[in-house]
């Protein structure tokens, strides 16, 4: 063999080997599993240690007394809430896809956001976040964390520094600003922030005020396939991987990726709350991983037909909130430098009535209404009334989010069949 | 069941919702998986539809009704492995029957027709060239019970003319049987061309993730109603059923079906190509691909199917020892058998998915121990290529 088999191998010879290659062999070492081409399902919760210094020697790395390896290794096997195979497998691959020094794989996205937040914010602190961001870490911030003494300030403008700084200003006369917390494309309006511009304006701020908040980055929409906010500036990226990662809509799962120095404390918590996923689901994780860039690809190419259509023969006047019909000019220049493809999740605003709303809904037979999205079946939800409902409404109002926002989330189905599932609805609501 | 689709042709549509309601009870946007063997009875000859798991399962059930809409089918049957699907199928004739089988076929389905059959149900079996019509029609002279082929074939990749099949099986009444394993219905529809029973290993492209077992036969509808039934009636009587937990995967696996093969199909091409228009250079006696217009079936290919398929043989000059180097020396092509996942996979028909056909026999169809056969992936294509120019030059 003329290089020795690695299973952490990122290049042929010469040639840099693309993430959609890796997903199949990255991180795992079929030769220690029998030869399996295909990882088997660790049902353990424990693992045997060789001798008593092994074991001693284990706990000092997951404890974070040692330092973890450096081939990216997590250290020897312990017990399966500090650390197990199949996750370490997704981590590998998801790191690798991100362009980050590490992931961690927790039990769901609101795990990964808590355990971030758990994590680098203490009573007093501040946190400045995008706004609208998903209803769960509107309502995490908004009502869990200020029982903490946490307390978040929310700026809504993704594209202007003056409104960025005056919420990290208004922020730090609370406490020390600990994260700066993004989403982009929002959800559900795909509004865009620029990551660059927040990573100068932050680094600025540091400089005056002495701070360093970190800047995680939710990337559900459009990671890893087709934004590395990482390679944009951000110190963290969480995911649900419920969504595009997971597509198939059969398992809760989420995802942290970053630098080793600061997901090691994370790391550190999620141990000790217990927020790891767990050994099936990180199986199903890899195999979904196996053709993420297939399924965002063609349901992004599949999406904008269904967006193009919409725009152009939408029997009810609406307006379409997908990145390539954005009419702004400083909003396409970010998209252009920030994201590779547009996704597939994306609304459609009719007028800022619900009973319309949801003629149009009910009316779909092939989008399913239910909420959730980035699997291969297509589906529509209306946040106003379900994910956004805890939103307050002012604040709901502000984002734009209004009785007449529809999100589709479009799947691997043909687009001539969700094309002609949204004309018989939009028809029939159309009369009435 | 939900409303009719707007468009029953499109295949990407169906795969993701064919035979799939959201669970009436709870609403739940994927098929439960029900592992449970045996049903309540709500009183003497009266129950919700289900008895016992082997008789009938609800997640078998919509697996099954998935497979029969993607390939046009009356009815379709999951089994745990193709060769069970095979080995059902062949219950359908009694002692003694007349078996006419291609020459190149899966080695194990070779071992079926060969080797167990003939000796368990004293069946006659002929092998014959299926990709050849004069010698397929000269040996149907002298009559059949079941035609029995693939196409693309494994390993050598001859194209069968599946409307000519069908209409000889009709006209001896024999049972046509097509193993479409290497083409998946993204690939062919055999009973649109008026064959009667369609087989597949599910566990190549159907699964595509190497990791279950699994076998169907679907029953065209325009087959005699008997057949059907006579299927449905042996599935249970064999008791060759496929485990709930494998058919929720396996509904799972068909959503990305046509991303998949579409993916490996073009990467298959695009590799074929550069190898054929490289061969001497790079050691190549022959590159068989469908795909190429220097394939004998390559007329017949485009006419019948959607795609060329994923799968690639080549024939190496430099003897065993050169074959094993490249065999061995592949990083991303793993050496491994079976195929159709989205890894690519390399292996060496003579020694291995062939090597219970008798030497002689190898030796008539074409199976040296020069041939490689090669599944392609998902990867990257430029990925592959590369990998494949290393191990190769
Ligand atoms: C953008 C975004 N972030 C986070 C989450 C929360 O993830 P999970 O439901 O996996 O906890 C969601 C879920 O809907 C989401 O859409
Ligand atoms: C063409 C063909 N038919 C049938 C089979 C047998 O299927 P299984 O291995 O699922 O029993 C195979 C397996 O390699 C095959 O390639």
């Amino acid at each position: 063999m003329s290089e020795p088999k690695s299973f952490r191998r990122t290049h042929l010879d010469g040639h840099l080997l693309h993430p959609s290659t890796q997903m199949m062999s990255y991180g795992y070492d079929a030769s220690m599993s029998e030869g399996a081409v295909k990882p088997p399902v660790f049902l353990t919760s424990t693992f045997v240690f060789k001798s008593a210094e092994e074991g001693a020697d284990f706990f000092d790395v997951v404890a974070g007394r040692k330092p973890a390896p450096q081939d990216g290794g997590a250290g020897g096997l312990v017990y399966s809430r500090f650390n197990h195979p199949n996750t370490e497998i997704v981590e590998d691959r998801l790191a690798l896809f991100d362009g980050a020094e590490r992931a961690l794989v927790t039990s769901s996205g609101m795990a990964a956001i808590a355990a971030v937040f758990l994590t680098h914010c203490r009573p007093g602190d501040a946190i400045v976040h995008y706004s609208p961001l998903y209803g769960g870490t509107e309502t995490l911030l908004g009502k869990v964390m200020t029982g903490w003494g946490i307390k978040p300030i929310p700026f809504v403008d993704g594209l202007s520094d003056s409104m960025l700084l005056y919420a990290l200003e208004k922020a730090a006369r609370h406490g020390p600003v600990r994260i700066v917390y993004l989403e982009t494309p929002a959800n559900p309006t795909n509004a865009l922030i620029d990551l660059k511009m927040v990573r100068r304006v932050v680094d600025e701020w540091s400089s005056v005020s002495g701070q360093t908040p970190i800047i995680v980055c939710d990337n559900t929409m459009l990671g890893p396939v087709f934004q590395n906010p990482i390679r944009h500036g951000v110190d963290i990226c969480v995911y649900s991987m419920t969504k595009y990662i997971g597509g198939h809509s059969d398992l809760i799962a989420g995802g942290i990726t970053g630098s080793a120095a600061l997901l090691k404390p994370i790391r550190q918590s999620r141990s000790a709350f217990g927020f790891q996923l767990d050994p099936h689901s990180s199986w199903m994780l890899a195999r979904s991983m196996e053709t993420l860039t297939l399924r965002m690809e063609r349901a992004a190419e599949t999406g904008v037909k269904v967006a193009d259509w919409l725009a152009s023969n939408s029997p009810i006047p609406c307006k379409i909130l997908h990145p390539l019909h954005s009419k702004n000019a400083a909003e396409r220049e970010v998209y252009a430098r920030q994201c590779s493809g547009p996704g597939s999740t994306f609304s459609m605003v009719v007028a800022d009535d619900r009973a319309l709303a949801f003629r149009i809904v009910n009316g779909l037979q092939l989008f399913k209404l239910a909420v959730s999205l980035g699997g291969t079946e297509s589906l529509v939800c209306h946040p106003a009334s379900t994910t956004h409902s805890g939103v307050p409404a002012d604040a709901r109002a502000r984002a734009g989010v209004t009785e007449g926002l529809i999100r589709l989330s479009v799947g691997l189905e043909h687009p001539d069949d969700l094309i002609a599932d949204l004309r018989i609805a939009l028809d029939k609501a159309a009369r009435g | 069941m939900s409303a009719p689709l707007p468009n029953r042709d499109r295949l990407a549509t169906r795969l993701i919702h064919a035979g799939q309601s959201p669970d009436p009870l709870t609403g739940a946007v994927i098929t439960p998986v029900y592992t449970s063997t045996t049903f309540v009875q709500d009183g003497i000859g009266r129950n919700r539809g289900y008895d016992y798991t082997r008789s009938g399962n609800p997640t078998r059930l919509v697996l099954e009704a998935c497979l029969a809409d993607l390939e046009n089918a009356g009815a379709a049957f999951a089994f745990p492995s193709g060769l069970s699907a095979a080995a059902t199928a062949l219950e359908l004739l009694p002692a003694g029957s007349r078996i006419l089988a291609h020459t190149d076929v899966y080695g194990g389905i070779h071992r079926l027709l060969a080797d167990v059959r003939t000796h368990t149900a004293g069946h006659q079996v002929r092998f014959v060239d299926f990709s050849d019509s004069a010698a397929l029609e000269q040996a149907a002279e002298s009559g059949a019970d079941m035609l029995w082929f693939e196409t693309p074939s494994n390993p050598l990749l001859r194209i069968v003319d599946l409307a000519a099949v069908a209409h000889i099986a009709k006209r001896i009444g024999a049972i046509s049987v097509c193993d479409s394993t290497f083409a998946s219905p993204c690939g062919q529809l055999p009973l649109d061309f008026g064959i009667d029973v369609v087989m597949h290993s599910a566990t190549k492209f159907l699964a595509g993730h190497s990791d279950l077992l699994g076998g169907v036969l679907a029953v065209s509808a325009e087959a005699p109603e008997a057949l059907t039934a006579r299927v449905r009636y042996l599935q249970n009587a064999l008791g060759a059923v496929m485990c709930p937990i494998d058919c929720a995967l396996l509904l799972r696996s068909l959503k990305t079906l046509s991303v998949r093969v579409d993916r490996q199909a073009a990467n298959a091409a695009i590799l074929a190509q550069h190898l054929a228009a490289n061969a001497q250079a790079l050691g190549l006696s022959e590159v068989i691909y469908p795909g190429l217009a220097s394939h004998p079936g390559h007329a017949v290919a485009a006419r019948q199917m959607e795609n060329f398929g994923a799968l690639i043989s080549l024939k190496l000059t430099g003897g065993l020892e050169r074959v094993e180097r490249v065999l061995s020396s592949t990083r991303l092509f793993q050496f491994a058998v079976s195929l159709g996942g989205v890894e690519s996979l390399i292996q060496h028909p003579a020694s291995l998915t062939h090597a219970v056909i008798p030497q002689d026999q190898r030796a008539i169809t074409g199976i040296g121990d020069d041939l490689i056969r090669l599944s392609v992936g998902i990867e990257d294509a430029g990925d592959l290529l590369a990998d494949l120019l290393n191990a190769l030059t």
